[in-house]
């Protein structure tokens, strides 16, 4: 199965998106030319592109499966293996659909039908040639319509590129990760792949630097399986848990909900809260000082501490953002003291490595 | 500096703000300055991370309070307060890639933006010992440098080269801005408050700015 997917995904990498072959572009520009070869995967997912970024977060519609239907569930579907794997072998044009994403909210039987239409469209005509009526006036290498493939094509690399340079950056300490070694390299593939379908899925929220560090300890978790049959699936396995995992405070990540109530910035002030509560005087010295408590800084400081920490934190979304809460409270609380370092006026003890060091350079 | 002095102890503390797109190098700068480690593989930054580091300039200690942040535009609607009190810092490009020195003009409008308008500014050009890939010449940058005013150096954190000078060159200046800032009001320079925002002067820096002081 796996396999297959790779053979696939492969397949997909060298072969560049339709669209771009079009006889349309018989000179395409130099510039966008050298990106492609750059770039891989670059072809827009199916439709299953959510309706506007602006969209309030919700987990991710499950994808249509091979046949082009969909369930409106908005649980995972039954068979993810599967569904991811098509996703991110899929190759499919954005442009189609963005007809239909003017008239609005748009459900996923209607995205189905759309899907169905575009295969029909490709049985129906040669492959490499687009119908002169569907190249809208906005559509040239340097728009920057919002509808415009060749727009969303730079800023799909601009994703693209800085996911593959966090990817080679995660873990590097750990040589399941990092090291020239296949299974090191396939894990990244099988992390890169993760967050590029992740970014796509979401574009509100697409890809935040961070990530990376909350889907390697998953991916760690299945892809070591003692049954082999799990841990050849781990990437699939992987990718859903992600998603149900970063449903609980996916908000957080959503830059349109930044000042909402459900934002990072009403998070962070209800840590600030916390902390208040518990303790006043370190509170008002970090009010004073930042108030940059990221939950992240402190949560990706350790691998197994965050898997200790996910074995602790079950139960539903809320809850769990509130044990995250008390959980980044108590680290921040540890931390406390190395952070507060750099303030004398508060004389605290140094908890961890002193940060005073004079090189000789 | 006959007197016994705590490892602790200093005359001056200056908030340093690093900053520029994500993975030019940010994190090793600091590290090579502040631990003498550079990391090939380094992790990304989240969020902030910070580091102190003491120096001597004239017969007085400096300490060196720098910032560094995660590179990505995301993290910027949040960290707005990564600003505050700020009086020097180095805007970092990568000289393999042209974009990340396109994208200069942006975090140099954000900086203004937050931050004192007699902030030192040093535009660091990091990553110079990869030569052969080269994507940003330095006269581009120099130029570039002079319109904004700005210092500018070329520097590998990998190499070691001009990374002390850089931090050296920002420090000593913001050094130079704030005493004749103190003198011109007629205050003790060592009277002023340690760890609070220091207010320096607009027309100091300008006046003192040079560019490619030690460039390779």
């Amino acid at each position: 199965m796996v396999n297959e997917n790779e053979k696939d995904s492969k397949k997909q990498k060298k072969k560049v998106p339709d669209w771009l072959n079009s006889s349309l572009w018989s000179t395409p520009p130099l510039s966008a030319a050298t990106t492609i070869t750059q770039t891989q995967d670059l072809s827009p997912p199916p439709v299953v592109r959510p309706p506007s970024p602006v969209r309030p977060p919700s987990p991710p519609p499950p994808p249509p499966d091979s046949n082009g239907t969909s369930t409106s569930s908005a649980s995972p579907s039954p068979s993810p293996r599967r569904s991811l794997a098509m996703l991110s072998s899929h190759s499919s044009c954005r442009r189609r659909s963005s007809t239909s994403e003017k008239s609005g909210v748009r459900n996923f039987e209607e995205a189905g039908e759309v899907i169905n239409a575009d295969k029909d469209e490709l049985k129906g005509e040669s492959r490499c040639v687009l119908s002169r009526s569907e190249i809208v006036q906005d559509e040239h290498p340097l728009s920057l319509g919002q509808s415009s493939l060749w727009n969303q094509f730079f800023q799909d690399t601009e994703i693209i590129e800085q996911i593959d340079r966090d990817v080679k950056r995660t873990h590097p300490d750990m040589q399941f990760f990092s090291g020239d070694t296949i299974s090191a390299k396939l894990n990244q593939e099988a992390l890169r792949n993760i967050l590029i379908v992740f970014a796509k899925l979401n574009p509100g929220i697409r890809y935040v630097q961070g990530m990376n560090e909350l889907l390697a300890p998953l991916f760690y978790v299945f892809r070591n399986d003692p049954d082999e049959e799990n841990s050849a699936v781990a990437e699939a396995d992987t990718f859903f848990c992600f998603v149900e995992l970063l449903s609980g405070f996916r908000d957080n990540f959503c830059q349109q909900l930044d000042n909402s109530v459900v934002g990072i910035r009403s998070t962070i002030t209800k840590l600030s809260m916390l902390l208040k509560e518990h303790d006043e005087e370190l509170w008002r010295h970090l009010e004073v000082t930042c108030k940059l408590i990221l939950i992240t800084v402190i949560v990706s400081k350790d691998c197994t501490k965050k898997l200790d920490m996910w074995n602790d934190t079950s139960g539903t979304s809320a809850v769990r953002m509130r044990t995250g809460l008390k959980v980044s409270f108590s680290l921040l609380y540890a931390y406390s003291g190395s952070k507060l370092e750099l303030d004398v006026r508060f004389e605290w003890k140094k908890v961890s490595h002193s940060q005073h060091f004079v090189p000789g350079e | 500096m006959a007197a016994y002095r705590a490892e602790d102890d200093y005359d001056y503390l200056f908030k340093v703000v690093l900053i520029g797109d994500s993975g030019v190098g940010k994190s090793n700068l600091l590290s090579r300055f502040t631990r003498n480690e550079f990391n090939l593989e380094s992790k990304s930054t989240i969020g902030v991370e910070f580091a102190t580091r003491s120096i001597h300039v004239d017969d007085k200690i400096v300490k060196a309070q720098i910032w560094d942040t995660a590179g990505q535009e995301r993290y910027r609607a949040i960290t707005s307060a990564y600003y505050r009190g700020a009086v020097g810092a180095l805007l970092v490009y990568d000289v393999t890639r042209h974009v990340t020195f396109e994208n200069i003009e942006r975090w140099l409008k954000e900086l203004r933006d937050h931050t004192d308008s007699s902030i030192v500014i040093m535009l660091v050009a990091n990553k110079a010992d990869l030569r052969h890939l080269r994507a940003v010449s330095t006269e581009d940058a120099k130029a570039f440098a002079e319109r904004e005013n700005l210092f500018f150096m070329e520097t590998s954190a990998l190499e070691s080269l001009n990374v002390e000078n850089a931090f050296s060159e920002v420090l000593t200046q913001v050094y130079h801005v704030v005493c004749r800032k103190a003198l011109d009001v007629g205050g003790d320079p060592t009277a002023l408050p340690k760890g609070q925002t220091i207010d320096i002067g607009k027309d100091d820096v300008s006046e003192v700015k040079k560019v490619g002081c030690c460039s390779a």
